[in-house]
């Protein structure tokens, strides 16, 4: 998993970049943490300085509580589901200022998140 | 001299695969563990143990040991749901082979075996979901664990190379520990036995002989030993056979027709063959069709059964095949478990160590040494392919006549 969110960070630019890589960072370094804690911690730290709103950050939280907890097959699914997620808070930050706009690469992001997990 | 590793040094590896508290109990129960810890036990909803020197206790929730299992902390089911993924390093998605199997590989060698519910797919095993049991068995790598056995082999089948052997016993009595060792001796050779350093090819199934973690071996297999990684057993003595040209080959638990196969076909190219198989008497192997078949076409030239009367890794008799079964006679060194600590600073062993066999005496079955001294076992058809059945002292080796 860490070498997985590695890899999606150096593929992107940025604060998103910073998020997978201090989610890996968190797993490298915790004894005991599991994949869904460094996601939350990581996205806990990065969270209050982004655009993101609080229901983008709900659902990036619920996808920590699967990650790396399933076989491949359910990890697809469970990354599908946050993407479809993404998608539809992005058509409404479309709806408002550009600043939320942001929103709209994470859906992307994952996209590579779930690459990198079924080819790991 | 005999020496026990990855055990004391692996423990913060093993602590990391559990959650922080569980961690903890666990760090402070095994401190105070007596004797040399083998296995640690979390079964939801019941009680924490750790299991060793042919014992297990209970794990309290200060972290202290208890034979009173009411006593015990009970992981629950986040426990284990978080241990599970603990010990796939976050990536159980990655560890789908594995986990089908039942277990997963730590990094150094420790191997976490998994019982839940099974998810099925076209009448195959997908996964396991909710599970509810962790067997988590400590690996532990013995240098010196087959020093008295191959000396005893070079004595009893003089020659260049090792004889093709079967080491045999019932679960969790050092099959594997010994095989690795044996591994790394052949590998770099022995001056003392008169053999040179052989090309050793492992094929390393259940990741437990090698301990390879990203391609690496962690335990020591020696110079000359190429390892074939989670790899099917009988697939890979093939490919290791085409590809690596090995003087000898070595592989774990066979019992398989396929595994039948590929061993015959090392046998014809001259290949010696080192396996493991579990029994607990020659009868009992011979009643498995591939071995049987195996043991029937003479495979084996030695036959090594191994037993816990003074540990794990005792060796309990060893039967030379060539000439049906007869058992020789191993001599007061036989019978020493790896690793347990004595030894004998008189005996030169191999790669600068000293063997395992040590000054201990007693123990009835065993008697000095006598070049040439075999008792003729009463199972000797066994070699023939027939599985007459023998009294229990028969099948603990004590019936030699």
């Amino acid at each position: 998993m860490p070498a997985a969110l590695r890899q999606v960070a150096a593929g992107l630019s940025g604060p998103a970049a910073r998020l997978f890589d201090q989610a890996a960072a968190a797993l490298e370094s915790g004894r005991g943490i599991t994949g869904g804690e460094g996601w939350t911690r990581a996205l806990e730290a990065y969270y209050p300085a982004s655009a993101l709103r609080p229901e983008d950050a709900a659902a990036l939280r619920l996808l920590g509580s699967s990650l790396g907890a399933s076989d491949r097959q359910e990890q697809v699914k469970h990354l599908n589901l946050c993407r479809e997620r993404l998608a539809h808070l992005e058509g409404q930050a479309q709806d408002h200022a550009g600043r939320y706009g942001r929103v709209w690469g994470y859906g992307g992001f994952l996209t590579g998140l779930l690459v990198v997990l079924v080819l790991f | 001299m005999v020496r026990e590793v990855g055990r004391v040094e692996a423990w913060p590896e093993v602590l990391s695969a559990f959650p922080r508290g569980l961690a903890a109990l666990l760090e402070t129960a095994a401190a105070g563990f007596p004797g040399p810890l083998e296995e640690i036990r979390l079964r939801q909803g019941r009680p924490l143990m750790l299991v060793g020197a042919g014992r297990d206790l209970a794990v309290t929730p200060a972290g202290r040991l208890s034979s009173d299992l009411a006593q015990a902390y009970r992981p629950t089911a986040e426990d284990l749901g978080r241990t599970v993924q603990l010990l796939a390093q976050n990536s159980l998605y990655a560890w789908e082979d594995e986990i089908r199997q039942g277990f997963l590989t730590l990094p150094g060698g420790h191997r976490a075996g998994l019982v839940g519910r099974a998810v099925l797919e076209r009448g195959e095993v997908r996964t396991l979901k909710q599970v509810g049991g962790v067997s988590l068995r400590l690996a532990r790598q013995v240098r010196g664990a087959a020093g008295v056995l191959l000396e005893r082999l070079a004595r009893a089948f003089p020659g260049p190379r090792p004889p093709s052997l079967l080491l045999f016993s019932p679960p969790q009595a050092g099959k594997t520990t010994v095989l690795r060792d044996l591994v790394r001796q052949v590998s770099e050779g022995s001056p003392t036995l008169g053999w040179r350093g052989l090309k050793v090819g492992l094929v390393d199934e259940r990741s437990e002989l090698a301990a390879s973690f990203g391609g690496v071996p962690q335990l020591d297999v020696g110079p000359r030993t190429d390892v074939l990684d989670a790899c099917p057993k009988a697939q890979g003595l093939m490919m290791l056979i085409r590809s690596m040209s090995p003087d000898l080959v070595a592989t774990d638990e066979i019992g398989r027709p396929e595994d039948s196969l590929a061993l015959q076909e090392a046998l014809g190219a001259g290949v010696v063959v080192a396996a493991t198989a579990h029994g607990g008497s020659l009868e009992d192997l011979a009643r498995r069709p591939a071995l049987r078949q195996l043991l029937g076409l003479g495979a084996f030239q030695a036959a090594v059964l191994l037993g816990r009367s003074r540990g794990p890794g005792t060796v309990e008799a060893v039967w030379d095949l060539r000439k049906g079964a007869e058992r020789i006679d191993l001599g007061e060194a036989a019978g020493q478990p790896p690793g347990a600590g004595s030894q004998r600073p008189d005996r030169p062993a191999h790669g600068g160590e000293l063997s395992p066999a040590a000054g201990r005496t007693g123990g009835s079955a065993l008697r000095p040494a006598v070049a040439g001294d075999r008792d003729r076992l009463r199972i000797h058809p066994v070699a023939r392919g027939l599985a007459p059945g023998g009294s229990r002292a028969q099948r603990s080796g004590g019936a030699a006549v």
